[in-house]
């Protein structure tokens, strides 16, 4: 047995495991989707009531991001957030929560190999997830109306798939500072706030002031939500984002190659303070 | 206070035996404090060296902190010790982790360490993939460990419905699932009650008679001597003395213990007592109680004692207020070998 297919192994059971428990609770994915249709329409209501239907005001906007669609803008913003947060701070929060229930130790006196257990159950978030872009993507179509043909469902589609690495690395990363700080919420807290703020989840970055956007640019998220929108409404220009989407993948392999080295040195650590099972 | 040991028992010396399951030479672990702390370091266990043979329950004896979870959390490879050498049936578990782990089956912090959203099937199920245990082989071994712990009726109910005691048996047959040599037991029965305790202590001798290894830690030295086919005591992380549970009690010296309670209306009198007492054995300890005082002999004579304590007690003007008279037990060998009770 190779170690890719004892990885494998561990990953698909540990997905299986999540996919498990997730299945017992069906509110928690109802509400999920719920707030990811009312959330972004609280925003549209925000929009219209700042400035409605003025072509002036959908101009400057449209200056600014790219598009006059200030919905289908919203929602995607609203969708990758909430896909974000599932894939960045699900593993580290479950992680988290092994610890506090005390089976941490548990699956560290396995062979498993540890780079399976860091990415842990992240791949089981792609069904939310998916549910998510599935519900946003009917909400468009059939509540507001707005085209979404054949092409840029499967942009879309690439987008999410070409944009999974890179948020299973940012959440091991994520995962091995909630091991190390032992303390999710703060961590939660900071990581949520920054993808708000700075990756144009509700509005253009080139509102953010200029010292700001090179960090707005560096952040994955941003680029995922760029993206996606230019998939989702501009489909035919998505193969002008080639150097966008290699720089995604490109930080994957960064954000994978740290999250590595740093829990390994997470792990040697806990092996020799003993606080592998604390918390 | 240590006392010193009047003991034949010695400290075995750290042989490494080919035919171990366990082999530990010289462990020790030395945790650093937090900067803020008094002091810089603290020293958990200290040059502890004993093997463990297939077929055989080991027990480590000793206090809460003594250090018998941090020698069973450096043998599961969680914790790297500060000197000292791990050998798993043979296989360096410094230098080999993973390879050891395959052979070790542990239990640690009980019941908790399930996942209580998941079936039992489901948790085996799990942990089955997590040892890279092929499908069909996952599933032999599954139905086998459900009906060795009697857990196949529940075996597809929630764990958050088990008992304490159904729990800590999933945890024990999760433990069993890889067919390990080796298993690591810290505190089993910790909180089961005294029927879930039996049932346990029945498993263990049965993973005993299959040609597991156990290490078993316990501060109950009932259950350490019930269980276990040699033991080691463990106090302020060094191992006092180890051997077989009739090895201990007959290096004390000793057949029966007597605890008296006696009450004088001067000291003299309960020293005089105590002078006449040591013809017939050696005071093991004697400890102010309230308006008494405890005193305790240890004799090696298989007669009746107590009427002639009794009559002792009677001549020097002391009143008997309890006496109970026991086989030499563990508890008196821990007494022996670390100067204080056990649960002191």
């Amino acid at each position: 047995m190779t170690v890719f297919t004892r990885v494998a192994g561990v990953v698909i059971a540990t997905t299986h495991k999540e996919l498990q428990i997730m299945r017992r609770y069906p509110v928690a994915i109802a509400v999920l989707l719920g707030w990811s249709l009312l959330l972004p329409a609280a925003y549209v209501a925000q929009a219209v009531g700042f400035s409605g239907s003025d072509p002036a005001a959908l101009g400057a906007f449209a200056d600014r991001a790219g598009t006059r669609a200030v919905t289908a803008y919203l929602y995607l913003g609203w969708a990758v957030y909430l896909w974000v947060s599932l894939m960045l701070w699900g593993p580290g929060l479950s992680l988290r929560d092994e610890q506090l229930r005390g089976s941490f130790e548990a699956l560290f006196m396995t062979p498993a190999p540890r780079a399976s257990l860091l990415v842990g159950g992240a791949p089981a978030q792609l069904v939310p997830a998916m549910l998510i872009f599935g519900v946003v993507a009917a909400m468009l179509r059939f509540a507001f109306g707005i085209p979404l043909g054949w092409l840029a469902l499967i942009g879309g589609l690439a987008v999410i798939a070409a944009s999974i690495p890179v948020l299973l690395a940012l959440g091991a990363l994520f995962a091995v500072a909630v091991l190390r700080f032992r303390d999710a919420e703060a961590l939660v807290s900071i990581s949520r706030g920054a993808v708000g703020v700075l990756c144009g989840v509700t509005y253009p970055i080139a509102v953010l002031p200029g010292w700001l956007r090179p960090i707005s640019n560096a952040l994955p998220p941003t680029q995922i939500i760029a993206l996606l929108r230019t998939a989702v409404l501009h489909p035919s220009s998505l193969s002008g984002q080639l150097g966008r989407l290699w720089l995604v993948l490109g930080m994957a392999v960064l954000c994978g190659a740290v999250a590595l080295w740093l829990f390994g040195r997470a792990l040697a650590r806990s092996r020799t303070t003993g606080r592998l099972g604390q918390f | 206070m240590r006392v010193e040991v009047e003991t034949a028992v010695g400290l075995i010396p750290p042989v490494p035996d080919a035919a171990a399951a366990i082999d530990l030479v010289g462990l020790t672990k030395v945790f650093r404090k937090a900067r803020r702390a008094e002091g810089t370091t603290v020293t958990a266990i200290e040059d502890i060296s004993l093997s463990v043979r297939p077929g055989e329950v080991f027990g480590l004896l000793g206090p809460n902190g003594a250090g018998k979870s941090t020698t069973i959390r450096i043998i599961a490879t969680l914790l790297a010790p500060s000197a000292g050498s791990v050998r798993v049936c043979g296989i360096d578990a410094l230098r080999h982790p993973r390879q050891a782990r395959q052979r070790i089956g542990t239990v640690l912090g009980g019941e908790r360490s399930v996942y209580w959203k998941l079936t039992g099937r489901q948790n085996l199920e799990y942990f089955a993939a997590l040892y890279g245990l092929p499908r069909r082989i996952a599933r032999e071994r599954i139905t086998a460990v459900l009906n060795r712990f009697g857990l196949r009726d529940a075996a597809d109910d929630y764990v958050e419905r088990y008992s304490t005691g159904m729990r800590q048996r999933l945890v024990i047959a999760r433990a069993l699932l890889h067919e390990p040599v080796v298993l690591l037991l810290d505190e089993p029965t910790l909180g089961l009650d005294p029927r879930a305790a039996q049932t346990l202590h029945e498993c263990i001798r049965q993973l005993r008679d299959s040609g597991h290894a156990v290490v078993l830690t316990t501060h109950y030295l009932e259950e350490a001597d019930a269980l276990s086919d040699r033991l080691a005591i463990v106090d302020h992380g060094r191992l006092v003395v180890q051997g077989t549970a009739a090895e201990l009690k007959r290096g004390l010296g000793a057949v029966q213990t007597m605890r008296l309670r006696l009450r004088a209306t001067h000291p003299d009198a309960v020293d005089a007592t105590r002078d006449e007492l040591r013809q017939r054995g050696t005071i093991a300890s004697t400890e102010a109680a309230d308006d008494a005082i405890d005193l305790v002999l240890r004799s090696a004579s298989v007669d009746d004692l107590v009427p002639w304590a009794i009559a002792v007690a009677a001549r020097h003007d002391v009143t008997v207020l309890k006496v109970d008279v026991e086989p030499v037990s563990l508890r008196d060998v821990f007494l022996a070998v670390t100067g204080r009770e056990l649960d002191r």
